[in-house]
């Protein structure tokens, strides 16, 4: 197993957990609470996933400043 | 979150503006790895492992004498060797791979490939061009990457100026 393991708050930005993925070369990162223990896991598909409901989304909006 | 990439003045968020509209249409070409390693199908399974050991990736693109793609090998197609067969030892890559992979072309949306990597619960995908050979690959690495890049984009575009 990996000792040395890279964890995320629930309050963490998403761009934050995936700069922390590329960065460290992993797939995934325990969320800590407040209370110090691990309440979920975060991984790179979870975060794929959020990809495309932001693309979904931002197809209904024009680009900042366009308009 | 990062304050200090935030724009300050109107200039700067008109380039965040730009570049978040850049980061939105991207294409796979846009974002793909271009330099992929290849097996043939005769590879030797110990080839397909220390291979994926010795360096950083998870796919490997296994191809025919001419060029065209047969298959890929993942560490999840490893992984699955080692703990379903007994004489993983006399295996070749052509009876560990997958066969028939789902593939993207170059012009092929980024929202597309996210799309299909997602659904079909795979890391990777070939890119092939126009003749249906490899020219690259995408992986579920380049595309967070690429998401990371909106993700910023749309923290600085949408501050206040």
């Amino acid at each position: 197993m990996t000792h040395k393991v890279f964890t995320v708050t629930p309050e963490t930005s998403l761009s934050a957990a995936a700069s922390e993925m590329l960065s460290r070369r992993i797939n995934c990162l325990p969320v800590v609470g407040n209370d110090g223990k691990v309440c979920s896991i975060i991984t790179s598909t979870d975060l794929l996933r959020s990809y495309q409901k932001i693309q979904a989304a931002l197809e209904n909006y024009p680009p900042a400043g366009s308009v | 979150m990062n304050q200090s990439n935030r724009p300050s003045t109107a200039g700067e968020f008109s380039v965040a503006a730009q570049s978040e509209s850049t980061e939105r249409n991207k294409c796979v070409a846009d974002v793909m790895t271009r330099k992929t390693v290849t097996l043939s199908p005769h590879h030797s399974f110990a080839e397909a492992v220390s291979l994926m050991t010795d360096r950083h990736f998870r796919h490997i693109v296994v191809i025919d004498t001419g060029g065209h793609i047969v298959g890929v090998i993942s560490d999840r197609d490893i992984l699955r060797t080692l703990a379903r067969t007994t004489n993983w030892q006399t295996k070749d890559v052509s009876q560990i791979m997958t066969r028939e992979p789902f593939t993207v072309k170059r012009e092929t949306p980024v929202s597309a490939a996210v799309a299909k990597i997602v659904a079909k619960r795979i890391n990777c995908l070939p890119v092939l061009d126009d003749e249906g050979k490899v020219c690259g690959i995408v992986t579920s690495t380049d595309l967070l990457k690429a998401y990371q890049k909106l993700l910023e984009s749309l923290e600085g575009s949408c501050a206040k100026p």
